[in-house]
């Protein structure tokens, strides 16, 4: 008798026969599993391409805290210049750049593809903009306190602080990100969970076949082995949809990004899921699908009855 | 082929083996008889490893029982064939799949397998059923697809509980000559039944229990 305890590489390839054979028995609800795990996985998957998204749409430039001082309309070139010089020696001030209305109006019909917006108006509506830039570690009561002062020339109109905008976006991406963070890894349990539940189920209604296996003289490997795949087989079909889901989910939320990003200044190349992003769930449903399967493909062996 | 050396088995408070010891030969076939309850399917049990005795030993051939590892355990279980009294096929595969099913489970050479389920088929009449499901068959027919799988991968010891519980008389005899024919090919067997008429008609051993005592045959 030419017997081999593993089999080899025939018996696994019969396994994952047998495991779809197992899944062609009942459709529905193992759709249903794969969908549900498609579901999870892409939910972490999807959150995190929009926070990337949302990353590029905070100005590398809002980092730095800054003022945008917006300068009365009627302000001459001279008396602009000389602002300018008078923030600059401020203390704290890192950079002052002048923006006028014209330049203004120019970079935004740009941006925004509308290259009639600038014809549109006979005179134009914006004013001129000085960016004053602050050093990086300059405490928040200064900065305050030089928008105050500012506020007060007679050449300004009125000044936004962007300091504290620029900070609370981030640290609601920060927070966004430990979210998402803490939403993958329930993902992995609930999978895991999911998978280890069905798979118990599955290897109860296939108790007797078990059984039976290990009466002839089957190893309990062979017994476990369909289950697992059964486990790896849906693992990678939520994966693969998953993967789907976090592609669509990245081009309706990576289109208006997009567009906000660029109006903002950056080049917005990064919003969108990358083949990393589509890759991750497949491999994570899949190792999960398989160790959620292994876990629970425990069996024991009847008596006779 | 078969020696038990002083064999108990207790559940708890209930003996269901006290002190049984016997040997049967290679080649010979026997009998346990005894009423219902009387420590039959136990005795069998030990055979095929699904409990060890609370005392003694059990040696089949080479195999003391007691000593399987893990490992062994899968090795000797191919040595032997059950057949149940309900044969227990797998409803939602056909009866070549559920003859196979020993030598696939064992990682057999997969290329002979179709040959010995054919052989096996052949042995208990029902080539032409192969492709069938359980369902559409007669209960004989399912003990003989029963039979077939347990000597399939043609096993030194065929042990059978109650093979012929279910069946009438006329089926009985016929899985007997079944049984007889494997012996006369060299097989060890031992058929527990409490069916008095069925072993009369034979010319073989009969070993008894009563209360889990061996009162016949040691
Ligand atoms: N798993 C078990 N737990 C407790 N008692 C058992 C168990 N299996 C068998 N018995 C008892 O052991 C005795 C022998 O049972 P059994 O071997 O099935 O008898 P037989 O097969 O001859 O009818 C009976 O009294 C039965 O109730
Ligand atoms: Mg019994």
């Amino acid at each position: 008798m030419s017997v081999s305890i593993h089999g080899g590489y025939h018996a696994h390839w019969e396994a994952l026969l047998d495991a779809l054979w197992r899944l062609r028995k009942d459709p529905v609800r193992h759709s249903a599993g794969v969908l549900v795990m498609a579901i999870m996985l892409a939910l972490p998957g999807v959150s995190w391409v929009a926070l990337r998204g949302l990353d590029l749409l905070i100005p590398a430039e809002a980092l730095t805290p800054g003022i945008s001082v917006f300068l009365q309309k009627d302000a001459d070139e001279a008396a602009l210049e000389g602002l300018a010089d008078e923030i600059n020696a401020e203390e704290g001030v890192f950079l002052v750049e002048l923006v006028t209305a014209d330049r203004g109006l120019q970079a935004l019909s740009e941006l925004a593809g509308l290259t009639e917006l600038a014809g549109a108006f006979d005179t134009n509506p914006l004013p001129d903009v000085l960016r004053v830039l602050l050093a990086p570690d300059t405490e928040a009561g200064v900065s305050r306190e030089l928008a105050l002062r500012l506020e007060g020339d007679p050449r300004v109109e009125f000044v936004r602080l962007d300091q504290g905008i620029s900070a609370e976006m981030r640290n609601a991406l920060v927070l966004g990100q430990r979210l998402v963070m803490v939403l993958a890894v329930m993902v992995v349990a609930a999978i895991v969970l999911v998978v280890t539940g069905a798979t118990r189920i599955e290897v109860t209604r296939a108790r007797a076949e078990i059984a039976l296996v290990d009466l002839v003289g089957g190893t309990m490997r062979y017994a476990r082995r369909p289950f697992i795949y059964m486990g790896l087989l849906q693992g990678a079909g939520g994966g693969f949809l998953a993967a789907g889901f976090v592609w669509l989910g990245a081009e309706l939320v990576g289109a208006p990004l997009s567009r906000l990003v660029v109006l903002y200044g950056e080049t917005g190349s990064a919003i969108g899921a990358g083949w990393f992003d589509l890759l991750l769930p497949l491999v994570v449903g899949t190792a999960l699908g398989g160790l959620g399967a292994r876990l629970a493909a425990r069996t024991q062996s009847i008596a006779f009855s | 082929m078969i020696e038990f050396q002083n064999v108990s088995k207790r559940y708890g408070a209930r003996v269901a083996l006290d002190d049984v010891s016997f040997r049967l030969d290679p080649g010979e076939m026997s009998f346990l008889v005894g009423h219902s309850g009387a420590g039959k399917s136990t005795l069998l049990r030990q055979l095929i490893c699904l409990e060890a005795p609370s005392e003694g030993r059990v040696l089949v051939g080479n195999f003391d029982l007691r000593r399987l590892t893990p490992e062994q355990l899968p090795i000797y279980r191919r040595k032997v064939g059950v057949v149940f009294q309900d044969p227990q096929l797998l409803m939602d595969r056909s009866v070549y799949d559920n003859v196979a099913l020993p030598l696939q489970a064992s990682g057999f050479d997969r290329k002979a397998i179709p040959h010995r389920v054919e052989a096996a088929l052949q042995q208990v009449d029902l080539t032409e059923l192969a492709g069938i499901l359980p369902s559409a068959l007669s209960s004989g027919q399912r003990q003989r697809v029963g039979i077939a799988r347990a000597v399939v991968h043609r096993p030194a010891l065929l042990l059978a509980d109650e093979p012929t519980g279910n069946l009438d008389p006329d089926l009985s005899k016929k899985i007997m000559k079944l049984f007889t024919q494997f012996r006369n090919h060299g097989v060890t067997v031992l058929i527990a039944t409490h069916e008095q008429a069925l072993v009369e008609s034979q010319p073989f051993r009969v070993l008894r229990l009563d209360g889990g005592r061996l009162v016949e045959g040691q």
